[in-house]
């Protein structure tokens, strides 16, 4: 493999090659040796043509939300996963985004919608609906180049562009480590995030990103899974909040000056706390032990990174298996069990009184620093509701992380409760109702007028 | 009673509310526009008990010659505001803001230089007695010997709204100026504040702060203090009846002493509650906190309270619970009281009498309005502030009350605390394999780790409800450097802030007294052991010699001995020398000739520095060749001073 790095053309735009514009010559006083260079280029830059521009895909977001006009339309290249119209684009667009997105394939315009959504990956599937199968991309087999050789983006582009194919020139500056390692490029314009990346040999290596690109080879796999996955399903990367599967803890990174004074690995990740019934807790982890290692993987970077090579590792999804080693008062545990579906809280939304409520689960004990566990909370208080008008404007009687414990005397330990002592105090339809509630490490005493609000008429003369 | 907390936590939870703004002189706001006539809120004439049918008319010329000598202004180093004089003797009453000075760390200091102006310019330099923010008042004390002018003081608890009142003030900086309005409110609870206030839409501006609000008779019914931002005539007194009660705490305790029975919250019963629970008249206890004197005199929540010290009480509306409660807070601690409750449900309750005693509430806690009473122990380099935990932060922060430690007060941007992922809130419970529960117990240990110069020292956290590990790595940009430290027997903040700031730098440090005998901390803390005696400093090696001020240090001036080693520091080049306050003064009596380097100290000593021939430069620190100096004014300059030092090699 050769080294171009003495001839790269550090402009992004520079570095355009327009391929058969008939617009480069040769000069005719270029050295030999010069002369092959040259030709070396054009051969790359062909090979990668043609591997890459029957499966290349062009976007177009318009995003209604967008803070500003520059923002709010966005152009990227994308990639065809399958015949059937499934386009991969290193982006996190959310299933229920509501932007439009258009996507050129060849000539053809298509309206793309979002399809899954992998956070781990920082990666999306879109779907087209196309009118004769379309060329995938092979991305089996990719290669690793090394630091400094050159490298060649190919995109495709919109009719304002007449649909050519360019081919951006780049080299690799370094790698970023990670669950997913990428390249750090040299500049490539914006246009080129989502294209396929080659070497000299016209052999796929990375997806371009932002200012970098992704090692294929590190991805692939997690690629092809996400294309056959269900439907649906997502891992939206905060351990704790993953809406697919859940290991069932709360993660600090070990502080480094600590674990060089207690000789631990300094990409440690501390389970603070391990919820009860969880994947985690059943696989014999404990709050305070040190986990060193996942899914086979030892556990790398610091700080926040560390969470994110946790996410990527984990790759949350229900029933898939995971291993992990701990340490404990300096012993190596290792422990494996099978993710599951995060627990629903029961919740309730009783427009009567205008407040929402939720089942208290032990994460929200957790997360909401809360004293009681025997009642609900108050998730909501409704705008205008019986519970929202207080002493003064702004001021409501309830609030949110109220826990109730009682509503008009009935007790109130869980939503089912809740919502019968709702029933019954429909029944007895009175015109104020006792409420008592705990708020913070205090208790409270209030009572909601039930005649305001809305449906309410006010006092009855 | 326990009013702050319920006043603390309403407020906690009403960021809605805190719209009303101090009006301190503070130079970084922009002044609103001064309105000379503000505008009648009524379009028609509207009769009001004891001011006929007129609301506009003037204010007498008597009225306003008769208030006008009693209004001064007031001045200081970092702001300004207004005040007025209330006895012949020289007390002034204006607001705690006004008079506050700007050491988070001693949020109890008030500003140093103040001076008050009068309506005839005569200025005197004052002290400030007491100052409380919630109730935003202080009292100062001028010395003259001509009688001055006292105010004469309304009855505010029966000021009534339409009230035609008029304001003294120098607002914005302005000369003394003159509005007036009405009493628009006598009963506004929904400003966070711990008693009601009134509201006035007499135009009041940033710097009218703590000047009078005078009613047709020209009697002061309260202390003006908060305006609207961007809000137009919407200002806010306290209550002249609130600031007296707090006077004679001021001028006997230098703080306002509030008394409660720990620790049980309030209520109103309003409308629903009364019908709801059946109940006419009453105050409801909300909350009692488990363990406290509270629940063993008996207290239950759910009671409602009934009489107090056989008389009657009830709250029907926040006001009047804010009103019962600061007639509580007013009562001398050690009082007895007994407390009739009912109890039970509806038609089936019970009478119970209850005894306690009324305590003192601790110190505070910053909260809100209150930017505390606690002094914090702050390690400046290392960015960490710890203060003691109290039942109060157990329910201000939520903090399980089975936790001990120290509070986590401040964690500075950008400093070694935040580095280790110290939180503000945290409480810090261990410190290496030693549990702490104090701020005694944390700088002892604490002191002790830095001075073995660990390179990171674990702790061990709580977080709400997650036990955190960590530990933090100080810089210590003073490593293996030697520091004797001159002091007094005399304890100051200043000595504790030098000798720990300079643990934090990594120094190595010994302590030098008289006799070397040991330095008594305040409060409980152990004492300050010295290493050295004035006598042992000749033969001791340095690479700094640091001399502390204050007044005790004037005995350095004529201390053979430690003019030597001043003479010895100034003549080697290696050695740096640092002077503070009264001992910057040094450099320039032990010098046998001119003193080449710049130095600055206290003003009052600066003729005498001059006359010797040196060359003082007024900074707050200053630092030329080897030697560093300052005036030692501010806590600031010390920090200031202190890295300096460090800084030179």
């Amino acid at each position: 493999m050769r080294f171009f790095h003495t001839f790269f053309i550090p402009s992004a735009s520079l570095s355009l090659l327009l391929l058969g514009s008939g617009c480069m010559t040769t000069p005719g006083a270029m050295e030999r040796r010069d002369r092959q260079t040259y030709e070396a280029r054009e051969r790359a830059v062909h090979r990668a043509l043609q591997a890459a521009e029957p499966s290349l895909a062009f976007f177009q977001i318009e995003n209604p939300n967008a803070r500003n006009q520059q923002q709010r339309i966005i152009n990227f290249s994308g990639i065809v996963l399958t015949e059937e119209g499934h386009l991969l684009v290193p982006f996190a667009i959310r299933t229920d985004s509501d932007a439009r997105i258009e996507a050129w394939v060849g000539e053809q315009r298509y309206l793309a919608r979002p399809l899954r959504l992998d956070e781990g990956l920082g990666m999306s599937i879109l779907k087209i609906e196309p009118y004769e199968p379309l060329t995938p991309l092979n991305l089996e087999e990719p290669v690793e180049v090394r630091m400094g050789e050159t490298v060649y983006t190919v995109i495709t582009t919109d009719e304002d562009r007449e649909f050519s194919p360019f081919v951006f020139e780049a080299f690799t500056q370094g790698i970023i480590q990670g669950r997913y390692r990428q390249y750090s490029l040299s500049p490539l314009p914006d246009l080129s995030r989502g294209a396929p990346l080659y070497n000299s040999f016209g052999q796929l290596t990375g997806i371009t990103s932002q200012a970098n690109a992704f090692i294929l080879a590190d991805m692939v796999h997690d690629i092809y899974d996400l294309l056959n996955r269900g439907m649906g399903e997502s891992a939206t990367g905060e351990e704790d909040e993953s809406e697919d599967a859940w290991f069932g803890a709360i993660l600090a990174p070990i502080n480094p000056d600590y674990a060089r004074l207690k000789d631990l690995p300094r990409s440690g990740l501390w389970l603070n706390h391990i919820f009860k019934d969880s994947a985690a807790y059943k696989a014999g982890f404990r709050s305070g032990d040190l986990l060193i290692k996942l899914n086979d993987s030892p556990m790398r970077l610091t700080g926040p990174r560390a969470y994110r090579f946790f996410v990527q590792t984990l790759r949350a999804r229900e029933n898939q298996p995971f291993s992990a080693v701990v340490l404990r008062d300096g012993k190596r545990i290792k422990g494996k069990g099978v993710l599951q579906k995060r627990p629903d809280p029961d919740t309730l939304r009783a427009e009567d009184l205008g407040i929402s409520v939720s089942e208290i689960v032990e994460s929200m004990v957790i997360r909401y620093n809360l004293f009681e566990t025997e009642g609900v909370m108050v998730t909501d208080i409704h705008p205008g509701s019986p519970a929202a008008t207080g002493r003064s404007f702004g001021d409501s009687l309830l609030r949110s992380g109220d826990i109730l414990v009682s509503i008009g005397g009935h007790p109130t330990p869980d939503v089912e409760a809740f919502g019968e002592a709702l029933d019954a105090i429909r029944s007895e339809k009175p015109s104020a109702l006792l409420v008592h509630f705990q708020r913070g490490v205090t208790t409270g005493i209030e009572a909601l007028n039930l005649k305001i609000g809305k449906g309410g008429r006010g006092e009855q003369p | 009673m326990n009013n702050h907390l319920r006043i603390f936590l309403s407020s906690l939870f009403l960021p809605a509310l805190l719209l009303a703004q101090p009006l301190l002189q503070a130079p970084d706001e922009e002044a609103p526009p001064v309105d000379p006539a503000p505008a009648a809120p009524f379009s028609s004439p509207i009769t009001f008990e004891g001011i006929g049918s007129a609301p506009h008319v003037d204010i007498p010329e008597d009225i306003m010659e008769k208030v006008d000598p009693s209004v001064v202004s007031i001045q200081h180093e970092k702001a300004g505001g207004t005040g007025f004089i209330i006895s012949e003797d020289g007390y002034i009453l204006t607001n705690g803001h006004v008079v506050m000075g700007d050491d988070p760390e001693l949020p109890t200091e008030p500003a140093r230089r103040i001076t008050i102006i009068l309506n005839d310019d005569r200025k005197f330099s004052a002290r400030v007695l007491g100052f409380s923010l919630d109730p935003d008042v202080a009292l100062l004390k001028i010395e003259s010997f001509a009688p001055l002018t006292p105010v004469e003081f309304a009855d505010s608890p029966s000021a009534s709204v339409g009230q035609r009142v008029f304001a003294v003030g120098t607002p914005v900086g302005l000369k003394r100026t003159f509005t007036s309005g009405i009493l628009s409110n006598v009963r506004r609870t929904d400003l966070a504040t711990e008693t009601v206030v009134f509201q006035t839409d007499a135009a009041i501006n940033r710097g009218n702060s703590g000047g009078p609000l005078f009613d047709r008779e020209g009697r002061v019914l309260g202390v003006n203090t908060y305006a609207t931002r961007g809000q137009n005539n919407l200002g806010f007194t306290i209550p002249i009846h609130v600031a007296l009660d707090m006077v004679e705490d001021f001028k006997t305790r230098g703080r306002f002493v509030r008394s409660w029975i720990p620790l049980f919250f309030t209520g109103e019963l309003y409308d629903e509650l009364r019908r709801v629970l059946e109940v006419e008249d009453g105050i409801l206890i909300s909350y009692v906190m488990e363990n406290s004197k509270a629940e063993e005199m008996g207290l239950k929540m759910g009671d409602i309270l009934v009489q107090l010290d056989g008389e009657p009480v009830s709250a029907r509306n926040y006001a009047d619970l804010l009103d019962f409660e600061w007639s509580q807070t007013i009562r001398p601690a050690g009082e007895e009281t007994t407390l009739t409750v009912l109890r039970g449900e509806p038609g089936g309750r019970t009478e119970h009498t209850l005894r306690a005693v009324l305590e003192e509430l601790p110190l505070l806690p910053a909260f809100n309005r209150h930017v505390g009473e606690l002094v914090e122990h702050r390690y400046a380099s290392l960015g960490l502030g710890v203060e003691d935990y109290t039942d109060l932060h157990h329910v201000i922060h939520r903090i399980p009350r089975s936790t001990t430690g120290v509070f986590v007060k401040t964690v500075l941007d950008s400093s070694v605390a935040s580095r280790a992922d110290i939180h503000e809130g945290d409480v810090i419970r261990q410190v290496g394999e030693y549990p702490i529960t104090t701020v005694r117990e944390f700088r002892k240990v604490f002191d002790r780790e830095l001075a073995k110069g660990e390179t990171a020292i674990p702790l061990r956290l709580t977080r709400n409800k997650l036990d955190v590990i960590t530990a933090i790595a100080p810089d210590y940009l003073m490593r293996n450097r030697k520091v004797i430290l001159v002091a007094t027997n005399e304890f100051s903040h200043d000595l504790d802030l030098i000798r720990r700031e300079l643990l934090a730098k990594g120094a190595t440090l010994l302590i030098a007294t008289p006799e070397g005998g040991s330095i008594p901390i305040n409060g409980d803390g152990d004492p300050l052991a010295a290493d050295l005696a004035f006598a042992d400093i000749a033969d001791a090696e340095a690479d700094i010699l640091l001399f502390t001020g204050g007044e005790a240090s004037k005995a350095f001036w004529d201390n053979e001995q430690l003019l030597e080693r001043v003479r010895d520091a100034l003549a080697n080049e290696k050695q740096i020398l640092g002077c503070i306050g009264e001992s910057a003064l040094l450099p320039v009596l032990a010098s046998e000739e001119k003193l080449e380097p710049k130095i600055t100290l206290p003003r009052e000593f600066s003729g005498e520095a001059v006359r010797r021939g040196a060359t003082y430069t007024g900074k707050d620190v200053e630092s030329d060749k080897k030697l560093v100096t300052t005036t030692g004014a501010e806590r600031s300059d010390l920090r200031e001073f202190l890295q300096t030092i460090a800084n030179l090699r």
